[in-house]
This record gives C-alpha cells, structure tokens and sequence, in this order.
C-alpha cells in the first residue's frame, strides 16, 4: 500500500512559523522610542493574563506604552501582514497565476480611491473602510471582467495588464481627489505610502471584524483552492461550483484586503512575497499555504515595521517602502522561476 | 450504473455542434465513440458531464443529477489532465474524493484509504511524493486514472485516454481501464481515434459525424471499409485476426484526392 497521504497543516512547520511569529511580536514590543526589556514584557503579560505577580519592572509610563500604544500596533501589524498575505495566496489561487496580488489586480488601488473619497470628504472614519471595500471589488471586478475579455484566455499576461490599467486609472482618479483638498493632502499621502500607526485599540477594533470573517472563509476554503488549480472543468467535473466558489472567494479576499488598506494604507507585496516563500518550503498546497500564511505575513510585517521605525530613528518610514523595497527585487525572482514552471 | 443520452443537442452560437443525439450505455460495458475530427465527440462526453449548456436529458441510473451527484457517481478523464507545477501526486490523487466531502471538510481516514487503495491499483507507491507536472505522458495518465479510481464513481469517461502515448503505453493504460472495468463493473464511455482499438475494447462502438449519431452497434457493423471512407475520407482494409478481432489498416498513406489533385 502507498503510505504517503495527502498534504496537511505540517504541526512543525506550524509551530515554527508560530514561534517566528511569537518572536516578532515581542521584538516589535520591545523595539522603540523608549525601550522596554524582554523580561519586563513577559512579565507584565504574565501578570496581566495569568495573574503572576512579578516584580515591578515596568515603570507606569511604560506600562501605558507597552498596553496602548506597541501592543496594539504589534497587534494590527499582525491582522494587516496575515490578512495581506492569506488574500494574496488567495487571489494567486482563484485566478490560477503565482504573480496575482492584491496590488496588482486593481484591489489596492480601488480601496484607495474609496478609503481617499472617505478622507477628502471627510466622511465618518468608520466608513472607510466600507468605501475601501466597495473601491476594492469595482477595481478586481473591472481587472477580472477586462482581462477576461480581451480573450487571450485568462493568460497570466492579459489579467494582470488589465489590473495594471484599471490600477492606474484609479489612482490617476485618487491623485486627482486629493489635490481637490489640499488640506487632506497630508493625511492621504501619509496612508498611501502605508504605516502602522494607531490610536489604542481603534484601528484594531475597527478591522478586526472584517479581517475575522474574510479569513476565516479563505481558510475555509484552502482545500477547493487546490481543486481550482486543476481549472474550471476538471474541477466542475468533481462537482465543485467553479463560479460559485470562485466569487466567494474573490469577495473575501478582497474584503480582507480592503480592510487592511482602510486601516494600514497601502503596504504593497506582502501578499506577493508571503505565500512564495512558504510555497518554496512547505510546497503548493493551499491546505498548507493559506493558514500558513497568516502566521507568516503577520511576522513579516510586524519586523518590517520594526524596520520602519528604527533605520531614521526617531522619524518613522512609511512601512510601504520596507515591504516595496524587499517585495520589488523578490518580484522579479518570482517572475523568473515562474517563467520556467508554467 | 446505466447511462441514457436522450436527443442531446449543443450549440455554440450559431454553430450546431451535437444534433439529437441519443445513446444508451448499459451498466459494466464499454462504449467507444469514434469520428473524425470536429464530429462532436468531446462535446457529448463535456455534454454528459453538465460542462456545456445542451438540450435533451442525460440520465444516470434512469434520473438526471445536481453536479455534486453526478461526481459521485462520473468520473471524467480529459483529453490533456491539467497538471498544476507542484502537486504533488498523492496531493492530486487525492482530490479524486472531492465530491464526497463538504466544500470546507478534509479527508477522513475512509478518504485517505481510498487514495490508497487507487495510487496502489495504478501503481503509483513510488510516484507519490512527485510533482505532477514533471510525469512522463504514461505516468500522467495513470495518475489521473487514479484520480478516477479515487473518486469511487461507477461510470468512467475517458477523452481520447491513449493520444499521445507510445504503443506500450497505450496497451498499458488500455489494460488498466479495461481492469477497472471487470474488477469494479464500471460503465465505461471513451472516445478515440483508433478504430481497431475501439473494435478491441468495446462492445458498442458508436460513429459520430457532423455532430450526428450516424451508426451504433457492433464494431463489426459500424466499422466497415464504407463508412470509414464516407466519414473519415480514408482508403482501409478491414482484417479480421484469428480471434476475430478486426484491425483497420490504411491502404495507402497519402488520401485519395491528394493524389488525384495536380500540382498548382
């Protein structure tokens, strides 16, 4: 008998990957303005959750900092680095091509024009991520639909030249929008080149709910991701609602995407860079990928804003140019082994 | 499991490519459809299996079938398998039970079992852990058999299942299909180019032509030198073997108008 079985969640690729990530978020506490030491962080959080009592390490002014201003932001950085990279393993499934990302279907630059209109107009912050959400299916919506029907096929290159069109007009839409309102102008381009930033648990709470659903159904469906990869009619032929599982999936995705963007701004190649990496150790699978992913994006971008906040210490740099300039040289080696796989 | 086609028509656009077909396979026998190219033989086959939009009915076991019933119980094996760069195998293999679990369930050990068993049958043990796109065209097609065999399904469609490979491969995959077909009692429909082999395997073979059901019965009946030149526009000999069995063999190598025609 065949003793090989069929790709799982691999416990030590999990637990490794979790470890990595416990690691981030403790750097990412810790690395600041004002320091705080690694033991003092595990022990305010064990007395915190476990009720141990530690000697007082933490000053008040640190206890304050630890609680409301790193762990929230080590938190979100977590949500937008998981929630970026499991919809860009998403979306790299649905649309059966390793280079599709959230910033290069037209995804990003949607929810950036809705999240901009939400600013410029000074409309109540928590639509914003609404208006993100909308901007973001228009712009999948118009890169799919055009892609689809310039009919060379779905072919790698006519999908993404059309999310590279439809992005572009978008963002020619949103620069014009800012520069209606110049007063807005600084919040604005401050969110398009992405940060971290946040004001207590506001961010967190506000996408929290959002990110929660759209991941959860992107795991949901990681095993009728690899039933897509065999295209539309071998997977129709097992019985699987090709179309059906395909807008679900697209909606969610970009539902995570969009409320990522609404409360981080645009950090563009997490999705991209993220699952790669994982499928060149753990395989294709998105039975593996898609959990994985979440994990992993979140540890990458919680050190990349670690990055963002120690290189011109103590200006910050938007996070978007860390991950852009690690994601572009990546995405040129992406686009070269998969120019001799496919 | 049965298979009943009644008064299938597909069209695409304008074009009619399947007229008022009608076919009946019966339970545990094998059917080949032959034709020339363009006859609409993968279009039954994608018809059958709910691919394309059709009129008429099609029957499994004397009823139609949601998608997700019909997988329980066709399996359908295309000409050119998709083979995705990295899944591996047993990963592909395995998705074989699709339509046995929930669109959010993973395997159980029933399933896992399953893909077992189907990799063992095909002979796979030392292929499961390969990338399926890197398999020879042979190993490819046993591969996507045991998709096949995994998926439990009493009907079996096979397009073309022997283009390609070279002759020892094609008596190879024939004997696997032709195993499964006596040791599972599948129904199997298959369509194919090779006349002799479509005498070979089936006890109906069924001539398409224009998208017409033009002849159906025996190979013997509907596989005559007449119909062959009619439809196929090729000049054969039809030799009967010891065992009865008749090959078709090409009296010449280049068709007959080519040579009538003179050179401009």
């Amino acid at each position: 008998m065949v003793r090989a079985r069929p790709s799982r969640l691999p416990v030590t690729w999990l637990l490794g990957i979790g470890a990595v990530a416990l690691m981030a978020v403790v750097i990412g506490i810790a690395v600041g303005p004002a320091s705080l030491s690694v033991p003092d962080i595990l022990g305010a959080f064990g007395e915190r959750w476990l009720g141990i009592e530690a000697s007082p390490g933490l000053s008040q002014s640190q206890t304050a900092i630890l609680w409301e201003i790193r762990l929230p932001r080590v938190v979100l950085g977590m949500l937008v680095g998981g929630g970026l990279a499991a919809s860009g393993a998403a979306y790299q499934g649905v649309f059966r091509n390793p280079l599709a990302d959230p910033f290069l279907l037209g995804v990003a630059a949607g929810a950036g024009l809705g999240a901009t209109i939400g600013i410029v107009f000074d409309l109540n912050r928590s639509l914003v991520p609404l208006l993100a959400f909308v901007g973001a299916l228009a712009g999948v919506g118009a890169a799919y639909f055009l892609g689809y029907s310039l009919r060379t096929g779905r072919s790698t290159g006519a999908l993404l030249l059309a999310g590279v069109a439809v992005a572009a007009f978008l963002t020619a839409t949103q620069t014009y929008l800012q520069q209606l309102n110049a007063d807005a102008l600084r919040e604005v381009y401050a969110w398009i080149l992405g940060r971290l930033t946040t004001t207590g648990w506001y961010e967190v709470r506000l996408a929290l709910p959002y990110l929660a659903v759209g991941i959860a159904v992107l795991v949901a469906y990681r095993r009728t991701l690899d039933v897509l990869a065999l295209g539309d009619e071998e997977a129709t032929s097992l019985g699987v609602n090709v179309n059906q599982v395909r807008t679900i999936v697209i909606a969610a995705a970009t539902l995570v995407t969009a409320s990522a963007v609404a409360v981080s701004g645009l950090i563009a190649f997490v999705g991209i860079i993220v699952p790669h990496i994982l499928r060149l150790v753990v395989g294709t699978s998105y039975r593996r990928l898609i959990p994985l992913s979440i994990l992993a994006g979140g540890a990458f971008l919680v050190l990349a804003d670690v990055m963002a906040r120690s290189v011109q210490q103590p200006a910050e740099l938007p996070i978007g140019v860390i991950t852009a300039f690690i994601g572009a040289p990546f995405f040129v080696f992406v686009l070269r082994t998969a120019g001799r796989t496919t | 499991m049965s298979l009943q086609i009644r008064s299938v028509s597909v069209d695409a656009g304008h074009a009619r490519i399947l007229e008022n077909v009608s076919l009946t396979v019966h339970a545990g026998t094998t059917t080949a459809i032959v034709g020339p190219n363009g006859a609409g033989k993968t279009t039954l086959l994608r018809a059958i299996l709910g691919l394309v939009p059709h009129r008429g009915d099609v029957l499994i076991d004397g009823r139609t079938r949601s998608a997700r019933s019909r997988a329980r119980a066709v399996a359908y094996v295309p000409q050119r398998p998709e083979r995705p760069p990295g899944m591996t195998v047993v990963d592909y293999v395995s998705l074989g039970r699709t339509p046995h679990l929930g669109y959010f369930s993973r395997e159980s050990d029933r399933d896992l079992l399953a893909v077992r068993e189907a990799m063992t049958v095909m002979d796979l043990s030392g292929l499961a852990m390969r990338d399926v796109a890197t398999l020879s065209g042979g190993e490819a097609q046993r591969v996507a058999l045991a998709r096949a065999v995994a998926q439990q399904v009493t009907i079996l469609i096979l397009d073309e299942p022997t283009t390609g490979l070279d002759i020892g491969r094609q008596q190879e995959v024939m004997a696997l299909i032709d195993g499964l077909r006596r040791a599972r009692g599948l129904t199997v429909l298959a369509t194919t180019h090779d006349l002799t082999l479509a005498g070979h395997i089936a006890e109906q073979v069924v001539l398409l032509s224009g998208g017409k059901l033009i002849h159906h019965g025996r190979a013997a009946d509907v596989i005559t030198p007449e119909i062959v030149a009619t439809h196929y526009g090729a000049d054969v000999s039809v030799v009967a073997d010891e065992d009865g069995h008749q090959h078709i063999v090409p009296r010449r190598i280049s068709p007959p108008k080519a040579a009538e025609e003179t050179p401009t």
